[in-house]
């Protein structure tokens, strides 16, 4: 969903910053710490193979007798260990870093899916109408009377026992990223439509039909481009959901498997030593999720405000 | 003793950057009963000068020096609580558009009986009685079952002349109008008005009109101010200023109205546009506009003055009234 | 009047009828009348049997209170809308039932421009990309600096500042837009434009502005207009002919002059006394009684008996046909025709 603008302006940059929006995130310190988190999350995730001291996929530099260190503060530690270690000896904070790259990946792209799913139907329901639009909704409120973690449940359950848990395994993170997709794209193409209603209206459009253009033309380039701030305020929340609802399905056995685990997967793998006193193995990757969904939402709630038509006229 | 008298008022709107001025020491007064136009165009403060009146000004516009004296007390220095009591009491509002001016949700009886009932100790079967007088005096037909309707049920004319019914309510002193016929047809803008000139004059209500429409101001009321970039630059009697306005911009609004060529024939446009509120040009504001400007219109801020019967802010006022006169006798 | 196509009137509405249904879909049509479940479908009526022809070069106002169809023959005849019935025949040919290809030609002969300058251009792109966007579309052989040259020559001719070319729309004042707003609409060439309400969006000045300019491009690329409109100042400044629409039915079409100087229906007599005048100072209207019924319940008869002085019983039950009178007007009205209005 990049901008459809494409000819540089030498002042582009000193337009964005001098922006209405620009503006309200500078004098926003929660949007500002919000963002600054999570960039910290994600680049230290994206360069997670550089900065984690060891490789938690390599079974080679795993130790089975290093399992259950506790972080370093916490009597009995190992020093090579900051964070501890978990039940098969990996490195908790290489550990982490690489589930959230992962956890990130899964979130994004089933977000994407869900979006082009979603705005495609939403654009063409609502600048199309009629019977198409009636039967498009319907097929939206039938996906939705559907809660998403039961249909991935299902979904996820009947591949994994027609595949057999290697393959699965093997092919997780492309069966997540659709059943996270598929399950979700009713919320953008109503977010979508109701925006396309809106702009249909407007004299821009008509414009455009009086000058002959056609109707892919008309609701790619000029609609579209007019429904995208709504847009970006539900894919944080999206994106949020999604980082959720793969963890979820993580922590239920139908996400990651172990040997390549995601936050989800890795508070699931912790769970069983919960009681044993190895907390940390539960409690760091969580307080990661807890944080990285909590500063998305925080973000989503700053652009929703900001971008929020009613208040705010662009 | 005016009725309300208003002094070096200014209202300024704290922008993110800077703070700009929107009315720039504006001041006039208004007898009882007496009837003004506020004319300008978008831009040039009327709207503002209504709200501030009303003290209604809302973040991020705010009073930043001045004075009105409504009755006697300062406007400016009150308490909320007692603007509460003058506001809809004593001084009412009529809003631009009839359909969102009244609430959809409660019944036009409802909303009359709260109104009433906010000001005065009275039951609510003496709250309906009032409402029914004054539904008839603006000529709502059978008017008792109008009190059980929504708003929705209603036409835009009905619907505005029950606004002004409940602006009247209270029998207020000073109604000030903004726009209230923008949003309606002609034919029934005409109706409005003329009920709303009737009720004026019958009940001594002052007026203040808002207005983008000269004919409007022309016909309803006696004096009238027009704006231009937040200042007076005209004020005096409505009939001078229409038929012989001394200030060029005034002369520009008058002539650029078809009516007065030929039809077929170029009208006689103002060039430009009224500059925004944040880039006012120093000196006279519609001096970048104004075919007889000089060198002293662009330096030097005119003030306003007395000139014949009439008050202009206008530097060139003698040279231009003088050309004008010999072209006439020419 | 020299070449071929000049034969033809350059537009013609026949028997135009536009209804809009406001039930949708089966279960709106079910309704309980009298404790039976009856199907019934309410319609608005727009437009009811509007016939008309459109001379070349001329400015035709199509005046008239909101709801009164006009901005609803606007859009018709600009293809947004497609009749219920009745035909459009543009330069000789039927246009009402051709396909959007067939259209594309005839896209850039008829125009329009719209009335809210703040929507009727696209808020996400620059006043460069939306006035080359019509000009590649419709040229698709022109080369870049072709497109570049026709959209320089266009923003030349309406006075759009080139250095605006970079910059979006919301930068720019109502009366800045409208211009732009034009200037898109002759990027193509048109002949003949559809103005819906252009200037009652701005101000007195800049209204003055906008009018001016279209009455250039008029002069200078011999369009022609057909001006939706409620203002009849403007009416009487611009137009060459006028037809006065009421609940979506022709009242009366005359000359501008003829019209102004002798009103003959009763409803264009009220329409022009409502205005008000600068000089005249005691206001001084033919009152009409109530207010425009709503076109879902059509009245009987004459659309406009309900508020009509001069209505009796014929006028209730008959509606009048448009007649040609001596100078030339036609007028819809019985008492004109049994000429009962004088007093």
């Amino acid at each position: 969903m990049s901008s459809l603008s494409t000819n540089p302006e030498p002042s582009r940059l000193s337009k964005a910053w001098n922006s209405n929006m620009a503006y309200s995130f500078r004098r926003n310190p929660v949007a500002v710490v919000s963002l600054a988190i999570f960039l910290i999350i994600t680049v230290m995730s994206l360069l997670s193979p550089l900065i984690a001291p060891f490789d938690p996929y390599d079974p080679a530099q795993i130790d089975i007798m290093n399992s259950e260190y506790p972080p370093i503060w916490v009597d009995g530690s190992d020093a090579q260990f900051m964070l501890g270690t978990d039940d098969q000896g990996r490195d908790l904070w290489s550990t982490i870093l690489y589930g959230t790259r992962l956890s990130l990946l899964i979130g994004l792209c089933a977000v994407g899916l869900q979006a082009f799913l979603g705005i495609s139907i939403g654009l063409i329901s609502g600048y199309v109408g009629g019977r198409v639009d009636s039967l498009l909704m319907r097929l939206a409120d039938i996906q939705l009377s559907f809660s998403t973690l039961m249909v991935a449940i299902i979904f996820l359950a009947v591949t994994q026992a027609m595949f057999g848990s290697e393959t699965f395994n093997q092919y997780a993170v492309y069966f997540l990223i659709a059943v996270i997709g598929v399950a979700e794209w009713p919320q953008y193409a109503r977010t979508v439509r109701a925006t396309v209603l809106a702009e249909k209206k407007k004299e821009y459009v008509d414009s455009a039909r009086v000058l002959g253009f056609g109707p892919l033309r008309i609701m790619v380039r000029h609609i579209l481009p007019n429904s995208l701030s709504p847009i970006f305020v539900i894919s944080t929340v999206q994106v949020a959901n999604a980082i959720i609802s793969e963890a979820s399905l993580s922590f239920l056995g139908l996400g990651m498997p172990p040997s390549q685990p995601s936050l989800g997967s890795l508070i699931s793998s912790g769970f069983d030593y919960i009681f044993s006193g190895s907390w940390w193995i539960t409690a760091i990757p969580g307080v990661v999720l807890v944080v990285l969904v909590l500063v998305i939402n925080l973000l989503g709630d700053w652009m929703r405000d900001i971008l929020n038509p009613k208040l705010y006229k662009g | 003793m005016s009725l309300l008298s208003v002094r070096d008022l200014s209202v300024k709107f704290a922008m993110r950057d800077q703070t700009v001025t929107a009315l720039n020491h504006i001041s006039f007064d208004l007898a009882k009963g007496e009837r003004l136009g506020i004319v300008g165009e978008s831009g040039a403060g009327k709207s503002i000068t209504g709200f501030a009146l009303m003290n209604l000004l809302s973040r991020p516009g705010f009073i930043d020096s001045g004075s009105i004296h409504f009755e006697g007390e300062d406007i400016v220095q009150m308490s909320e609580a007692q603007m509460r009591t003058i506001r809809g009491n004593r001084m009412a509002m009529i809003f631009q558009d009839p359909m969102v001016t009244l609430n959809p949700v409660l019944t036009i009886g409802q909303q009359m009986v709260e109104t009433l009932q906010a000001h005065r100790k009275l039951s609510k079967a003496e709250a309906e009685q009032i409402a029914i007088v004054k539904l008839r005096e603006v000529y709502i037909p059978s008017p008792e079952e109008r009190l059980g309707q929504y708003p929705h049920e209603l036409s835009g004319g009905m619907r505005q002349r029950i606004i002004i019914a409940i602006a009247l309510l209270l029998d207020p002193e000073l109604i000030i109008a903004d726009e209230p016929t923008t949003a309606l047809d002609v034919t029934i803008q005409a109706d409005i008005m003329e009920l709303l000139l009737e009720l004026c004059q019958s009940n001594k209500v002052g007026l203040i009109l808002i207005t983008h429409d000269l004919g409007v101001v022309s016909q309803m009321t006696e004096r009238t101010l027009v704006m231009y970039a937040g200042r007076i630059i005209e004020a005096g009697r409505t009939r001078e200023i229409i038929n012989d306005p001394q200030h060029p911009y005034t002369q520009g609004l008058i002539n650029a109205l078809p009516q007065q060529t030929l039809p077929g024939q170029r009208l006689k446009q103002i060039p430009g546009n009224m500059p925004g509120l944040d880039a006012v040009p120093v000196g006279c504001p519609f001096a970048p506009r104004c075919q007889f400007a000089v060198d002293h219109c662009r330096t030097t801020l005119p003030e306003l003055v007395r000139y014949g019967d009439v008050e202009v802010a206008c530097h060139e006022v003698n040279r231009l009234h003088e050309t004008r006169t010999e072209d006439q006798s020419a | 009047m020299k070449d071929m196509a000049s034969d033809h009137k350059i537009l013609e509405l026949k028997n135009l009828e536009k209804r809009f249904e406001l039930d949708k879909g089966f279960l709106e049509t079910l309704k309980l009348r009298g404790g039976r479940l009856v199907r019934e479908k309410r319609e608005v009526h727009a437009v009811n049997n509007v016939s008309l022809s459109m001379e070349r070069g001329e400015a035709l106002c199509v005046v008239g209170e909101s709801g009164c169809g006009k901005s609803t023959v606007a859009r018709l005849v600009a293809g947004l809308l497609e009749p219920s019935a009745g035909e459009i025949h543009y330069d000789g040919e039927r246009i009402d039932n051709k396909s959007r290809h067939e259209m594309l030609g005839l896209r850039k002969k008829m125009q329009m421009i719209f009335q809210n300058p703040y929507a009727s251009l696209n808020p996400r792109m620059t006043i460069q990309q939306a006035l080359e966007e019509p000009v590649r579309y419709h040229n698709p052989g022109l080369g870049r600096s072709g497109v570049k040259d026709k959209v320089e020559a266009v923003m030349k001719s309406v006075g759009v500042d080139p250095s605006w070319a970079a910059r979006y729309p919301h930068e720019f004042s109502g009366g800045q837009r409208q211009r732009i707003a034009i200037a898109r609409a002759l990027t193509v060439d048109p002949e003949f434009v559809i103005a819906d309400e252009p200037i009652s969006a701005l101000d007195v000045s800049i209204q003055a502005q906008v009018l001016n300019l279209m009455l250039e491009a008029k002069d200078e690329r011999g369009l022609t207009y057909m001006f939706i409109t409620h203002d009849l100042s403007v009416v009487q400044h611009f137009g060459t002919r006028v037809v006065v629409l009421y609940l979506g039915s022709i009242c009366e079409l005359a000359d501008t002059a003829t019209l102004f100087e002798s009103p003959k229906h009763p409803y264009t007599k009220a329409l022009l006394s409502a205005v008000p005048q600068l000089q005249d100072d005691k206001p001084s209207h033919i009152r009409l009684k109530g207010e425009i019924p709503t076109p879902i319940n059509l009245p009987t008869g004459c659309p406009f008996h309900s508020r009509c002085a001069f209505a009796d019983k014929r006028c209730m039950v008959e509606k009048p046909r448009p007649m040609q009178q001596p100078d030339g007007s036609l007028v819809a009205c019985h008492a004109v025709e049994e000429d009962r209005l004088d007093t």
